[in-house]
């Protein structure tokens, strides 16, 4: 035990003293890797906010049945009754042209004056269809769809399938586009990381080899490297989550995010605290990947 | 203790450190290595703390075969044997004390531990005077003494030099031969490689030569 110690606070120790001696170096390292992991960081928080918005949508997803101008009390009584009896309606809400031009000019509020404009109220009567979890598959919706496509009274049956589905391409678009840049960025990092350890081994190549000489274990010469490029590395991830929050908050206080209801989906929440973690502990990893490598091709011990 | 076995070297460029050299050196020795510069001495000595690894035939050192031995037993093997490397190998950047308590941080002493050998064996060899000093402000033969310190200070139970004596005035290098007797005396074993023809007849030990890698009759090298 007391060996164990003895060991892990002169890793400590040498770690601290690599680490002032080479301080531009290694703030120079700490900072490549913080620069991979913000960028990684900011896809993923996009993606993050975006996928949260489409399991939004989904879960608001419903099927809109428009019911022709001239539809009878007794077409719209008929719907309602099957409606009520298919197992895949949860919930069907009536909505008449006064409640659908309300809504207009509430979601609108610049085209409030639009209806007046065009003569009155331009807004079909229709149903609101809340489908139940389990029918929430493109197959099940189509199906729903088509069966009162035909139905008497009903103009047109509309859902928002396609635009989810795109919006969900793209949210898988922007996690693959930041993995790809996040890994180009690590690898760039990992050179640099590298290039670090090795210079600080190079200046320190006649201690090591008397280290090696006077029987010195191959853990106690690479401990103190692989310590020192681990807390370059973690100061890395912490410095990349620090940007990413600054950069989070910023971007929730500026005007144009509150204008442009696209942009509050973008800006949205910050990334949940375990992911934040990780990506610290990404950088720590970084760290000694590139040490290890860069120890081996030094040929240290 | 150390036993080579028709030890070859041939160094990849060609060059031939070594040739068919069998030897038996026992616990507790004071052996004398010699012959001319480029027979193979510092080979010799490099192969028993596994420095150089042979090229062929065997070396054993405390039933240890040097060439076959795992990569992570090279270190516990390098603590039995003290060596003073011809070039001395001291640390710039740290005083003589510094320097003496390196080999006992790097094997993991107790720091008490390490604080009491390295003054006990800087004091043995007359640097307690020198222990805030750095290399380049003591003189020649206080570094060898520094190199010899450093050697010691794990208590080896082979000691090792690459011709110590070599910078030093012969009044020095007499003294120094005389601390090499007085640690043999303790009962570690001892192997000086040196040319110094006069030290080896004065000293009247065992005497291993070596010529062209070859080992030669003591009386010729």
């Amino acid at each position: 035990m007391g060996r164990l110690l003895r060991a892990l606070r002169h890793c400590i120790r040498e770690a601290w003293d690599g680490l002032w001696r080479n301080a531009a170096l290694s703030l120079l390292s700490a900072a490549a890797i913080g620069i991979s992991l913000y960028v990684l960081g900011l896809f993923l928080l996009l993606a993050f906010n975006l996928n949260r918005f489409v399991e939004d949508l989904g879960r608001e997803m419903q099927v809109q049945v428009y019911l022709q101008e001239n539809a009878t009390v007794d077409q719209i009584r008929t719907l309602r009754a099957e409606f009520a009896s298919d197992p895949a309606i949860a919930e069907a809400r009536f909505i008449t042209k006064t409640e659908a031009r309300r809504r207009f000019q509430r979601d609108f509020p610049t085209l409030r004056d639009l209806p007046e404009r065009v003569g009155g109220n331009p807004f079909p009567v229709s149903f609101e269809l809340e489908i139940h979890d389990a029918f929430r598959d493109p197959e099940s919706l189509d199906r729903i769809a088509k069966s009162y496509k035909k139905a008497p009274g009903v103009e047109e049956v509309r859902y928002d399938r396609g635009w989810t589905e795109r919006l969900a391409g793209i949210v898988g678009l922007v996690q693959k586009g930041g993995y790809g840049i996040g890994a180009l960025l690590a690898f760039a990092a990992l050179v640099t990381v590298g290039a670090t350890v090795r210079l600080t081994v190079l200046a320190r190549r006649e201690e090591i080899e008397i280290m090696k000489l006077v029987g010195a274990t191959a853990g106690f010469i690479r401990g103190p490297f692989m310590l020192a490029a681990a807390a370059q590395g973690l100061a890395g991830g912490v410095l990349a989550v620090a940007g990413l929050l600054l950069t989070h908050r910023l971007v929730e206080r500026a005007d144009i995010v509150r204008a442009n209801p696209f942009m509050s989906i973008v800006a949205g929440r910050f990334l949940p605290s375990g992911a934040a973690l990780a990506l610290a502990a990404v950088g720590a990893a970084l760290g000694i990947v590139a040490a290890v490598l860069s120890l081996r091709r030094a040929g240290t011990v | 203790m150390i036993q080579f076995f028709h030890v070859g070297k041939k160094y990849s460029q060609g060059a031939v450190a070594l040739t068919d050299v069998s030897v038996h050196i026992e616990k507790g020795e004071f052996v004398f290595l010699t012959g001319p510069s480029g027979a193979g001495k510092t080979t010799f000595l490099k192969m028993i703390f596994r420095d150089e690894i042979p090229s062929s035939g065997q070396v054993v050192v405390n039933t240890n075969d040097v060439a076959t031995m795992p990569a992570r037993r090279v270190p516990y093997l390098r603590r039995q044997s003290g060596v003073v490397f011809q070039d001395v190998k001291l640390l710039p950047r740290k005083t003589v004390f510094e320097n003496g308590a390196f080999a006992t941080q790097v094997i993991g002493l107790p720091r008490r531990e390490q604080r009491s050998r390295t003054y006990q064996v800087l004091e043995m060899l007359g640097l307690n005077h020198r222990l805030h000093n750095y290399p380049e402000q003591v003189s020649g033969g206080e570094q060898q003494r520094m190199a010899i310190a450093r050697a010691l200070v794990n208590r080896p139970l082979i000691l090792l030099a690459d011709e110590p004596t070599g910078n030093l005035d012969p009044e020095l290098a007499q003294e120094t031969m005389g601390l090499f007797r007085d640690i043999n005396s303790h009962g570690t074993t001892v192997i000086i490689a040196t040319h110094d023809r006069d030290m080896i007849r004065r000293m009247g030990r065992r005497v291993i030569a070596l010529d062209h890698g070859r080992l030669a009759p003591a009386g010729a090298a």
